[in-house]
């Protein structure tokens, strides 16, 4: 396994490389510059001050040349500054994750606490009256955009029942408190949790379905082994393997994948500084939370592979 | 010639008679006999105004003036009439005229006004907030003094110091205009002047990406800065050394939202004391009784742009003009702004720059016409993209409207709503697009038709035109230039509007009309004046006569 | 409906049948109530979407103010310029607003149709794409192991990596906006999720006991794969191509603002609901997106019910034909 890992982390260099020089032309490509997002028309123009802006930026430097600085930059820790705030990038990523992984962290873990058990009792009584209204609810709840879940919930978790405060990470004016903090979080963890509890519950109650009905599964009930170990010691450990997947297909969510959540509650998080990067065709911006999205996708698949190969022993890589 | 005021006749402002629509009188200053100072005025400055909480440099911001008026000082400003804008009068000048020559302004400043930081005044800072406005390594100004003296040289890189303004002493001040211009006081009254002391200290190219203006900002306004909390708040305390006296409120918080319903329901739960508020919400708003609307004309002028390099045909004024009356433009106001907007026949929203410019009224009839007068059928020219940067659904239900008025007269429109930076580079770069629904500052003075429509504010430059075109009449040019040197203000309102007459004779740009925009504010505060526009605040607020009942 | 399981391993090699595995699988399947269930659903929707009425989902009726009609009302049918349209009598004709209108005074009923045609293509073929390209990938990558396994991955890690918002956007410049340019650039974007789920599965599924027995009789690859693997992975694809259709039709209609979803005035149920991000609509004029919701509520169900009886009906292991 040691020797396995090594192997990835060494590919995961060229492939980082291969990710940062495809998004970086990418962003070239786009219709527009700096310069375009900076000044807006209707307040009139100077040609001396594109010129400006386009020479300090280097925005006329060939695209080799652009990249190479940016690398250059990265990899003595300088990730450049925003060109309309000023901010310096890394600090503007390191709050923003935190405020991403906060929300979005919280939320993963709620909805594979209500997703996953809620999935077995779908499976293990299907077609009932619980498996129907679970699946009701969790369509409906997918089927609805998040902006929609959002506002409803403020209007009325907010407004009407005066249970949580509107938007913000914090009360503003007061010393930070975690239980203000917490108070903040919860209707948008909640919100999210939900679309997480609804893909859990969807795919444990799939996979146990196709385990229950396995036949080592009916070999072991034959024995006479009661139905909660059959279920809990042989059943559950091979459904694992979907579960296992979609955790790791849900940990780069946590980069940007929760931007309308993030705009509705006002949360500072990575989602609208993504959005906020491409408006502004900031390619700093985007290059370093690009960068940050591909480690964390790079170093999700392989967690992934090795929860693979613990839930499942027979599983080998060659 | 001695300039002491200008009176400025109002602009109606014509509103369904199903919104209520105080607008706040401007307060005499009279203070009630007990203490009701305290409270913090939380606030959310959001809508088409604004840049977000971490944008805070005064330069660069094209709008939301009525937050940078709470940190800043300005050399004028205008007083609140019963319709909108009153007199400029001085709020760091108190005394202004002008030479017989009518180029060297004399500008008398206020005395025992200081900083936040208690660093007296001068005129040295207006002469380097002038001067780094126009510098371009400095970031980007939105404004633009190139009437004054040295500063176009400054603009274009071969200068660092303005000749045309001199310190004459600690506050005394003396501007000097390469041509008579009598708006130079309006001109000057949008920017905030900032500190030399402080804000010179840092090299002009690192100014525009400092953080001083989040860590470290200096004012001469009411309020002084406290808190920054990135991509969440700002948070102001009173200056009690302000020199209009110190403000009743403890502070003022401005709250990040990036969702304006979000901002409405925080509102409605009592977390905030005032939003922006869309045209579409003010009636349920008004129902609920949440709180007191405030309204006022955007300031911004929505107009159809054609191509006439991609759209020959189209470039016939005669042609734009059955465009226009083809479009049933007050059934649109009526319907779809719920009459929250105004038509206008040019340029200008106010109606004492329009003068009895006559207005293009819907005619399909007329329209047809004259394209079969002009010979041009419009159905023969294919379908053509009308591209746009408005991505809101109410941009998209008047696009829809005038696309099916069009369809009447044989013109085919695609709707393309775009990206602000790609629209940007296709219209204004490439010269690529053939029609664009946009919208453009008006105001506040006729002088604003000079950067639009002025032959020698051709793009890049300026912004008349785009790349490969810009518009050009020489009667209109002759026109711009008499109206900024004539110093007589009915005389000066005359000249801009023959300016109208032709605008809306050529129409370099389709004007259609002016919206309205809406903020509410709480019950719980007193003594507000309010506003809405896109550069809105140049109008003295008085807020440090604010109150807030706290409830 | 249970699977009463039975412990014989069927193998297709023996022809002993009277009936082809095709054949008994669209039995299986046209048995299975719920499935029969979601396919009626799908084709009603897709019917009546074709159905709908253009002019109506379409015009804008911006006079006399029949916006924010509630559901129900009836109104004399104008003209663009206000005259009442009249039939061959004279007589005024009537319009029914049977699910009220908009806030341009088109009828809601109309676009929730016409609108159907649009988000229905874009989801289902986007989503049929991506799992297409899914399954093919993951099971070459899962099956095959090594060095394919690790090129196909790292593939997927860099789509998975790339922000779309920036790859939309680029292509939407390129290319142009366009219905299969919105397909293409959505199925191309979510198939590597699908064939991360579908390798997981059959990683596990290569060491499987059945699946020796199988090698052991001596099926090759492509027999193992068609007969062993894919109805084994059917199951969580189902999961897959269901959450798909609904986030792709939601997605779509965010994609408006880049210029590359749909444009107004055409209707699709994804910008119809975006409508509701105003409170009026949200809270007064709900029949404006209401109607959208239902609809989409009702394809996901039953894309869903569909799958589950794909899955059943594929599934091997049950000889017990019901």
């Amino acid at each position: 396994m040691g020797a396995y890992i090594a192997r990835r982390l060494l590919i995961s260099i060229p492939v980082l490389l291969g990710i940062t020089i495809i998004v970086f032309t990418f962003t070239a490509l786009a219709p527009g510059d700096p310069v375009d997002a900076l000044i807006r028309p209707e307040f009139g123009n100077n040609e001396a001050m594109r010129n400006a802006i386009i020479a300090h930026y280097g925005l006329d430097q060939p695209l080799p040349v652009r990249y190479l600085r940016w690398l250059g930059g990265v990899l003595q820790g300088d990730f450049g500054f925003r060109i309309l705030s000023g901010q310096a990038i890394l600090g503007e990523i390191g709050r923003a994750f935190t405020a991403s992984f906060a929300l979005m962290g919280t939320a993963l873990i709620l909805g594979m606490a209500t997703g996953i058990p809620l999935g077995v009792l779908s499976a293990v009584r299907q077609y009932s009256k619980l498996d129907f209204m679970l699946t009701g609810v969790t369509f409906l709840g997918i089927s609805v955009p998040s902006f929609l879940l959002g506002l409803g919930g403020l209007y009325l978790v907010g407004l009407q029942w005066d249970l949580v405060p509107i938007g913000g990470m914090t009360t503003i004016g007061q010393p930070f408190d975690f239980i203000d903090f917490l108070h903040h979080l919860a209707l948008p963890a909640v919100i999210l949790a939900f679309g997480y509890a609804a893909i859990f519950l969807r795919y444990t109650r799939a996979s146990m379905l196709e385990v229950i009905n396995a036949e080592y599964v009916t070999t072991a009930r034959s024995k006479g082994l009661p139905r909660r170990t059959v279920i809990g010691r042989h059943t559950f450990r091979n459904a694992l393997i979907p579960i296992i997947t979609i955790v790791g297909l849900s940990l780069p969510a946590m980069i940007g994948g929760a931007v309308v959540t993030e705009q509705v509650f006002s949360w500072p998080g990575l989602g609208q500084l993504l959005v906020d990067g491409v408006n502004e065709r900031d390619y700093y911006l985007i290059m370093g939370i690009t960068l940050l999205l591909a480690v964390v996708v790079l170093i999700a698949n392989l967690l992934t592979d090795i929860a693979y190969g613990y839930a499942d022993p027979r599983i080998r890589y060659s | 010639m001695r300039i002491g005021s200008r009176i400025r006749r109002a602009t109606a402002v014509t509103l369904s008679a199903a919104l209520m629509l105080p607008v706040a009188l401007a307060s005499t200053g009279a203070v009630s006999a007990q203490d009701d100072s305290g409270g913090t005025f939380v606030a959310a400055w959001i809508g088409p105004c604004c840049l977000d909480v971490d944008t805070n440099n005064a330069l660069a911001a094209g709008g939301d003036y009525h937050w940078w008026n709470k940190i800043y000082g300005r050399l004028f400003t205008y007083a609140v009439d019963v319709d909108r804008y009153g007199a400029l009068t001085g709020d760091l000048a108190t005394e202004w005229n002008v030479s017989e020559d009518g180029l060297t302004w004399t500008i008398k400043l206020r005395e025992g006004v200081t900083w936040h930081d208690g660093t007296p005044f001068t005129a040295n800072d207006v002469k380097f907030t002038l001067e780094l406005c126009s510098n371009p390594t400095a970031g980007g100004c939105v404004w633009s003094f190139t009437p004054i003296v040295g500063i176009p040289e400054i603009q274009a890189g071969t200068a660092t110091e303005a000749s045309g303004v001199v310190v004459v002493d600690d506050l005394t001040l003396e501007i000097t205009t390469a041509a008579p211009n009598s708006l130079l006081p309006d001109l000057l009254s949008e920017i905030f002047i900032l500190p030399k002391h402080s804000l010179g200290e840092i090299p002009v190219d690192q100014i525009g990406a400092s953080d001083w203006w989040t860590t470290q900002a200096i004012g001469t306004g009411p309020f002084k800065w406290s808190v920054y909390t990135p991509g969440q708040s700002i948070e102001l305390v009173r200056f009690d050394d302000y020199w209009r006296g110190a403000p009743k409120l403890d502070g003022i918080i401005r709250r990040q939202f990036q969702d304006i319903s979000a901002a409405i329901i925080a509102f409605e739960a009592g977390e905030i004391d005032m939003t922006y508020v869309t045209a579409d919400e003010v009636g349920r708003l008004t129902d609920s009784g949440a709180g007191t609307i405030f309204a006022g004309p955007s300031g911004v002028n929505n107009f159809i742009s054609v191509n006439p390099i991609l759209n020959p045909e189209l470039a016939d004024p005669i042609v734009k003009q059955a465009l226009l009356q083809a479009i049933d433009r007050q059934a649109i106001v009526d319907n779809i702004y719920g009459g929250a907007a105004e038509l206008v026949p040019c340029l200008y929203g106010r109606k004492n720059l329009q003068g009895d410019t006559p207005m293009w009224d819907y005619d399909p009839d007329a329209a047809k016409a004259k394209l079969a007068e002009a010979g041009v059928d419009l159905s023969a020219m294919g379908e053509i993209t009308w591209d746009t940067y408005y991505n809101d659904a109410l941009s998209a239900n008047v696009m829809t409207a005038i696309q099916a008025n069009w369809a009447e007269i044989g013109l085919t429109v695609k709707l393309n709503p775009m990206e602000p930076s790609a629209w940007t580079q296709k219209w204004y770069d490439d010269g690529g697009s053939s029609m664009s629904l946009a919208g453009g500052a008006n105001g506040p003075t006729g002088n604003r038709a000079y950067q639009y429509f002025h032959s020698s504010a051709a793009w890049p430059t300026g912004n008349n035109g785009f790349n490969g075109y810009a518009y050009s009449n020489p009667e209109l040019d002759a026109l711009l230039d008499a109206a900024t040197a004539e110093f007589d203000p009915a005389a000066q309102d005359l000249v801009y509007q023959q300016a109208c007459a032709i605008l809306a004779n050529d129409l370099p740009w389709i004007n259609l009309w002016q919206s309205v925009r809406y903020h509410i504010v709480s019950n719980d505060m007193q003594n507000v004046i309010l506003i809405p526009a896109a550069g809105g605040g140049t109008y003295y607020d008085a807020v440090e006569t604010w109150t807030k009942t706290s409830s | 409906m249970s699977q009463a399981a039975s412990s014989v391993v069927v193998v297709p090699t023996t022809h002993h049948k009277t009936e082809s595995p095709t054949r008994r699988t669209i039995r299986r399947f046209v048995r299975h109530r719920l499935a029969m269930a979601g396919l009626t659903i799908l084709v009603l929707i897709t019917v009546a979407c074709m159905l709908g009425n253009d002019q109506l989902a379409y015009k804008v009726n911006i006079k006399m103010g029949y916006a924010n009609q509630p559901p129900g009302a009836v109104l004399p049918v104008i003209d663009n310029r206000g005259k009442p349209v009249l039939d061959a009598n004279g007589n005024e004709t009537m319009q029914t607003y049977l699910l009220g209108s908009d806030g341009t005074g088109r009828d809601v009923l109309s676009r929730v149709l016409v609108g159907g045609r649009v988000s229905l293509i874009v989801a289902l073929v986007s989503v049929a794409i991506a799992t297409l390209i899914g399954t093919f990938v993951g099971v070459l990558a899962g099956y095959s192991g090594g060095r394919i396994d690790n090129a196909l991955m790292r593939l997927v890690d860099v789509v998975l990596s790339f922000p779309t918002i920036l790859l939309l956007l680029v292509v939407a410049a390129i290319v142009g906006p366009g219905l299969v340019t919105l397909v293409i650039m959505i199925g191309a974007v979510t198939w590597a999720s699908g064939a991360r789920i579908v390798r997981g599965q059959v990683l596990a599924l290569r060491e499987a006991t059945f699946m020796e027995a199988a090698r052991v009789v001596g099926l090759d690859a492509p027999q193992m794969i068609r007969w062993h693997v894919l109805p084994n992975i059917v199951a969580p694809l189902v999961v897959f191509a269901t959450f798909g259709v609904a986030s792709v039709i939601i997605f779509e209609a965010s994609l408006s603002y880049l210029g590359l979803g749909i444009q107004p005035p055409t209707p699709s149920w994804g910008n119809m609901l975006n409508s509701a991000r105003s409170l009026t609509v949200l809270e007064r004029y709900w029949w404006q997106w209401v109607p959208a919701a239902v609809m989409i509520v009702l394809t996901v169900l039953a894309v869903n019910f569909v799958g589950d009886g794909l899955r059943d009906a594929l599934d091997q292991r049950a000889t017990n034909d019901r």
